[in-house]
């Protein structure tokens, strides 16, 4: 195990423990001598490295919980979702056929089991279990066939899903032979497409086929739907203010504990970790300054753990947009600038503590993640010596040049990431030490996307991903998702990738494509068109009167299969 | 010779509409043109997602087409049979001469809605911050005019004048942190920190109360600078004047003298200015509603212009001028038909 | 109640009862001057506002022989520190001085202030200017589009106007003057009004003087009072103006300082760095409260109706 993999596992332990009342005599140094001498074995055994786990054996009905989330919902309908808190809600009040567990696995949610394709490689088939909505009507095949129609049919075109371009080209059909089965058919094999679509909440086709295709788009249903068959119904929205749910007592995994649930705005994550203090939420995510000072906050427990995401740098690759693709253009200069990077010491002052250094092109939460052999850790000189031999040199005013071109350019990022916009500003200068002038520049985020995947008009971008449940990075690496809205703005082309990531899409054999993926990221940490930066935590803070809470890496905002389980010990 | 001189005024603010209209429209617009608002960065989502959501949304046509069609014109011209003059346009939907704000680009809900459901949360801040504003500026003023030239009145001047040389977010982040964090911290009573209500206790009027003094409060101190050395001014002048000296010469009470005669002659001219205010009633607390997360409507401009949510914004921002241009004209027409030589100008 | 137009014209040289009080003849400009200079609050007002401007000026020579440390210079080991002997006012969130951001931050705020109002004045009171003076359609015009201006809330135009363009002090600066001129035009054409009817005005033309000459020979300087006044009293507004769009995203980003963004983003750390809220927070209060004092100042000492 490296230096870097037993910290963090160490602070995962940590973090664990101080949730155990039983141990929190111990001291620190004691937890250290205890992990040590145990290891492996005891950080399982304390669930260290597994999601956390539900225990109901105390629980208590009724009562509530508010949770603070920065923005408001936008629309909860399924085939619309695009932002976090409509995610948190509509996963609550819809079902579906799938869902991910805590490490991104899938789970069977409506289905009874998760379907393995046919050895055609592209039927699967669904059977439903018995579950009802929450009107009383039983949830059938059909309403599952309506919902995937509305989002791929020709007949529902007026209906803008945004999942619709996808479906249309991966979905060939979708049937029902009877109440309780349906059959999909892909168009070709195609691996991501149980965890990226059979995961799309079920509608009631009783209510939305009086619909017009053109209706749905705007109908208050998106917002406060009257049917659903999730956890969680819809009570009343309060706009901008909170969004107020109830207790599904038709739930199919049983009725929760909860009575009620609300969601509230809360104007920013400093104000989040305020209200956390005052008790006016239970439950959100404060901002990354606050942690330290949510420390010894007696009410509150602080969970954090890795997170399916990453803050990375994109280079642009192509002179044809900009004439620092000189600069980024030679793969050992690529590699200087991130060798002259101190990653730890970023994640130190600038996350406060709640990063890692990346060391690969996709997070550690992803199932395909492994650590490259070559790495690039942090050695200014070298990377002076590397400039060097690359052939830039220091001019009278500091700054390297070659050929004429000076080592100068702009390194934007999205107006509104605290975070983000100190780093900029720190990697700035940390290339600054090395002879590089880099100025830096916020920008409003809808700018910055278009001037990322449209017109790829910039110099360098730094940026911050969340990743989805599937691995398929295709839309980040491949030649063919270069400009019109795809994100390989450095116009990154290497056929060797292009044809890992296409056999990948189409290999459902699971440790065949963990195969193809880690060679992917050996190939791109030698390519390194856009480094990935820090791996971010996420940090939560739980209220104490709130059990069974559980957030882990693919079960924080959404979905949330242990929240029937939740409760409050003081049942109010 | 009143109604001619309102129809004068009226048909001059319609131009004032239209290029308020105009104007908004081609700068929300001249920006990330190829943005699809709405749409998070999602690794998952391909080009062909992207174009047609834009082409669904009605972004891919030529800007003044878009214009025409948000305006309702082009709803307009449709149904005259002319739809061929609009070159590239897609099925007009009715628009602003219809009364219609249109959809949310981000979400689809009907910017009306969002609106006028929002738009009570702001009226009360800026209904309450006013009439604190009063309340307090009142007595401020008149003190001052009383105790003129004396420490009081040089300590409540430098007070009122401070107080406006304070950024708001700042004082609202003070605010909250001493009556919310800190209060709580020691134990007390403390005030919540945004929020129009605390979740499930039904908008019981005293929490609503509680949540809504401090941004009132914080609103407030712009008004109160003004108004209270106006009223103090205004005061002053009253003061002076020969009625008040034969009210004192009749032998009448000095409290009688300032309460009953001056403070009602001095208190007219606040009145002015207050009217003042109005138009700029549903803007004014947008910083405010920010630090408070008030749900009103400054601070649903904001959000939405940062996600250029083009028809959201235009809505609101188009709603906002009406108001101030109605607010303008209805002032004047007031004046007018209190004062006639101003008909004349 | 007594006609302040009257009163207006007693005081004003060139009419038949000047002199009545029996003082000394004296031009207008420089009664007022004497008046200000009485004002002690105001000038001692006006005395920060000089010395912070001189201060922003050579903010250079601080930051090479005072503190010896640029703006932007990073050490991210000395975060957060306190005021103490390295750092006099303490450090940011990269470790840099808070001192030197200060001074050179002096430079964006007074700049803004300064350039703002001058634009302000210069567009407002050219329009006005021009608006009272023709009359007729090109006042109808000109005013028209002030209405049109006008009737956008302020910070709603800020908002779409910022999305626009990349904040520097220069852009910034247009933005706020783009909201404001309207304001200082209606201003400037009520006093063009009401100065142009005057006999003193009648008999110039009569003599002889051509539109322009009237324009900025006599009408310019009877209505340049009000535009002082209207530039003093704005220079404050317009200063935490640029605080409020630091605070909403739209204003100067770091590492570029400018007492509103130190400001907002010092906000997060105020529990455990409270120097870090409290100085630029300071600055900012004074340079409004000195701008808004010496304006009152300015204002009172034009201000015939007091004498």
């Amino acid at each position: 195990m490296s230096n870097n993999e037993a910290e963090s596992q160490f602070d995962r332990f940590l973090d664990e423990w101080s949730r155990r009342d039983f141990l929190r005599g111990m001291g620190g140094t004691l937890a250290f001598a205890a992990f040590a001498a145990g290891g492996m074995e005891f950080l399982a055994a304390c669930g260290g490295n597994q999601a956390p786990t539900t225990n109901t054996q105390n629980a208590v009905r009724g009562g509530h919980i508010v949770e603070g989330q920065i923005s408001d919902i936008s629309n909860i309908n399924p085939i619309f979702i695009n932002d976090v808190p409509s995610s948190l809600v509509g996963y609550l009040v819809y079902s579906r056929l799938l869902m991910a567990d805590g490490k991104g696995n899938l789970i069977p949610d409506l289905a009874t089991a998760v379907p393995k394709v046919d050895s055609d490689q592209v039927t699967y088939k669904v059977t439903l279990r018995d579950a009802k909505w929450s009107d009383g009507q039983p949830i059938t095949s059909d309403d599952v066939v309506f919902t995937y129609q509305l989002m791929f049919d020709p007949k529902y075109k007026a209906t803008t899903s945004r999942f619709r371009a996808q479906l249309e080209q991966y979905l060939a059909s979708v049937t029902n032979p009877d109440p309780k089965t349906v059959i999909f058919k892909t168009t070709k094999p195609y691996a991501p497409f149980e965890i990226s679509f059979m995961n799309i909440g079920i509608l009631p086709k009783h209510i939305w086929e009086k619909l017009q295709p053109a209706e749905i788009n705007s109908s208050p249903m998106n917002q406060v739907p009257e049917v659903g068959s999730g956890a969680m119904l819809p009570v009343k929205w309060d706009k901008g203010s909170q969004y107020q749910l109830k207790r599904n007592d038709l739930f199919w995994r049983g009725k929760p504990y909860l009575d009620g649930y609300v969601v509230k705005v809360v104007p920013d994550g400093v104000q989040i970790a305020n209200q956390l203090k005052t008790g006016e939420i239970d439950v959100g995510n404060p901002d990354l300054s606050q942690w330290d000072s949510l420390a010894n906050v007696e009410t509150i427990n602080r969970v954090s753990y890795v997170a399916p995401s990453f803050d990375y740098y994109i280079q642009n690759l192509d002179p044809a947009k900009t004439p620092k693709a000189a600069i980024f253009g030679d793969v050992q200069v690529r590699k200087a600038l991130l060798t002259a990077l101190d990653r730890q010491k970023v994640a130190d002052k600038v996350y406060f503590g709640l990063a890692a250094p990346a060391d690969s092109s996709v997070s550690g939460a992803q199932w395909v993640h492994s650590t490259p052999k070559t790495q690039y850790p942090y050695n200014q000189s070298k990377a002076e010596q590397m400039l060097e031999a690359a052939g830039w040199v220091k001019g009278a005013d500091g700054i390297r040049a070659k050929n004429g071109v000076k080592m100068e350019w702009e390194l934007r990022t999205n107006v509104g990431n605290k975070v983000r916009e100190t780093l900029i500003t720190v990697l700035a200068d940390q290339w600054k030490q090395i002879g590089a002038n880099v100025t830096t520049k916020p920008v409003q985020f809808p700018q910055l996307v278009t001037q990322l995947s449209q017109s790829r008009d910039f110099e360098m971008i730094l940026l911050g991903i969340s990743e989805g449940l599937d691995p398929d990075t295709t839309q980040l690496w491949s030649s063919k998702s270069i400009g019109g809205g795809a994100l390989n703005g450095a116009a990154y082309k290497n056929p060797k990738v292009d044809d890992l990531l296409d056999q990948a899409v189409q290999t459902l054999d699971r440790e065949k494509r963990k195969g193809l993926y880690q060679q992917i990221q050996e190939v791109l940490m030698e390519d390194l068109p856009a480094p990935l930066v820090t791996y971010p935590k996420s940090v939560w803070g739980i209220s104490k009167r709130v059990k069974n809470f559980n957030v882990a890496a693919w079960t924080g905002a959404s979905p949330r299969p242990w929240f029937k389980d939740v409760y409050v010990v003081d049942g109010k | 010779m009143l109604a001619k001189f309102v129809l004068r005024r009226a048909l001059a603010a319609i131009p004032v509409v239209v290029g308020v209209t105009v104007i908004t429209f081609f700068l929300m617009h001249s920006t990330a043109g190829s943005y699809v608002p709405g749409l998070a960065l999602n690794p998952n989502l391909t080009a062909k997602d992207v174009a047609l959501l834009r082409s669904q949304l009605g972004l891919d046509q030529p800007l003044w087409i878009q214009y025409l069609d948000w305006t309702g014109v082009a709803w307009v011209v449709q149904h005259l049979g002319l739809g061929s003059l609009l070159v590239g346009a897609n099925e007009a939907t009715p628009g602003l001469l219809q009364g219609s704000f249109g959809q949310s680009m981000v979400d689809g809900t009907s910017v009306s809605s969002q609106l006028f459901d929002r738009l009570p949360n702001t009226i009360l801040l800026t209904v309450t911050a006013i009439l604190i504003g009063i309340a307090v500026s009142i007595p401020l003023g008149v003190i001052g005019a009383m105790r003129r030239g004396t420490r009081v009145d040089n300590a409540l001047t430098t007070v009122s004048v401070a107080g406006v040389a304070v950024p708001q977010f700042w004082l609202g982040l003070i605010c909250i942190l001493f009556f919310s964090v800190r209060l709580h911290d020691w134990g007390l009573p403390f005030l919540p920190s945004s929020g129009l209500q605390t979740p499930f206790t039904g908008g019981a009027l005293l929490d609503r109360l509680a949540h809504l003094i401090m941004p009132a409060a914080v609103l407030s101190f712009v008004y109160l600078a003004i108004w209270s050395r106006f009223t103090r001014s205004s005061m002053l002048e009253v003061l002076s004047q020969d009625y008040v000296r034969t009210a004192r010469a009749k032998g009448m009470g000095e409290r009688r003298v300032t309460y009953f005669h001056a403070l009602r002659n001095a208190v007219i001219p606040l009145v002015t200015l207050v009217g003042l205010e109005l138009p700029g009633l549903v803007s004014g607390g947008l910083v405010v509603e920010a630090v408070f997360g008030w749900p009103g409507i400054g601070l649903l401009a904001y959000q939405r212009a940062l996600a250029y949510d083009y028809t959201m914004v235009l809505g609101i921002v188009t709603f906002a001028s009406i108001l101030v241009v109605a607010g303008n004209l209805l002032a004047d027409v007031l004046y007018a038909s209190f004062d006639p030589r101003i008909r004349l100008a | 109640m007594i006609d302040q137009l009257a009163v207006d014209e007693l005081q004003r040289v060139g009419t038949t009862s000047a002199g009545v009080t029996g003082r000394r003849s004296r031009s207008y400009l420089g009664e007022s001057w004497e008046r200000l200079r009485e004002n002690r609050i105001g000038m001692l007002a006006g005395y920060v506002i000089l010395f912070l401007a001189i201060v922003a000026i050579l903010a250079p020579v601080f930051s090479q022989f005072v503190t010896h440390v640029q703006p932007d210079r990073q050490d991210l080991d000395s975060q957060f520190l306190p005021p103490g002997v390295h750092h006099w006012l303490g450090a940011d969130e990269t470790g840099r001085d808070t001192l030197t951001r200060l001074i050179w931050g002096a430079r964006v705020s007074l700049g803004v202030g300064f350039l703002t109002v001058t634009m302000q004045i210069i567009v407002g009171g050219g329009v006005g200017l021009v608006a009272g003076f023709f009359s007729g359609w090109v006042d109808n015009v000109l005013m028209r589009i002030v209405d049109m201006v006008l009737a956008i809330p302020a910070i709603f135009l800020f908002i779409l106007m910022a999305i626009l363009f990349t904040p520097n002090t220069v852009t910034l600066s247009l933005i706020i003057a783009s909201v404001g001129w309207g304001g200082v035009a209606r201003l400037v054409r009520g006093e063009v009004l009401s100065v142009r009817s005057r006999d003193f005005m009648l008999a110039t033309r009569s003599l002889g003087a051509g539109n322009v000459r009237l324009i900025l020979r006599h009408l310019l300087p009877n209505v340049l009072p009000v535009m002082i006044v209207a530039a003093s009293l704005g220079v404050g507004a317009i200063i935490l103006a640029e605080a409020a769009l630091d605070f909403l995203g739209f204003g100067i980003h770091p590492p570029t300082p400018s007492w509103g963004n130190m400001l907002s983003n010092a906000q997060t750390y105020f529990a455990h760095s409270t120097w870090l809220v409290v100085f630029p927070g300071i600055m900012i209060f004074v340079t409004v409260l000195a701008a808004n004092l010496f304006g009152n100042a300015i204002r009172d000492a034009f201000d015939p109706r007091l004498r």
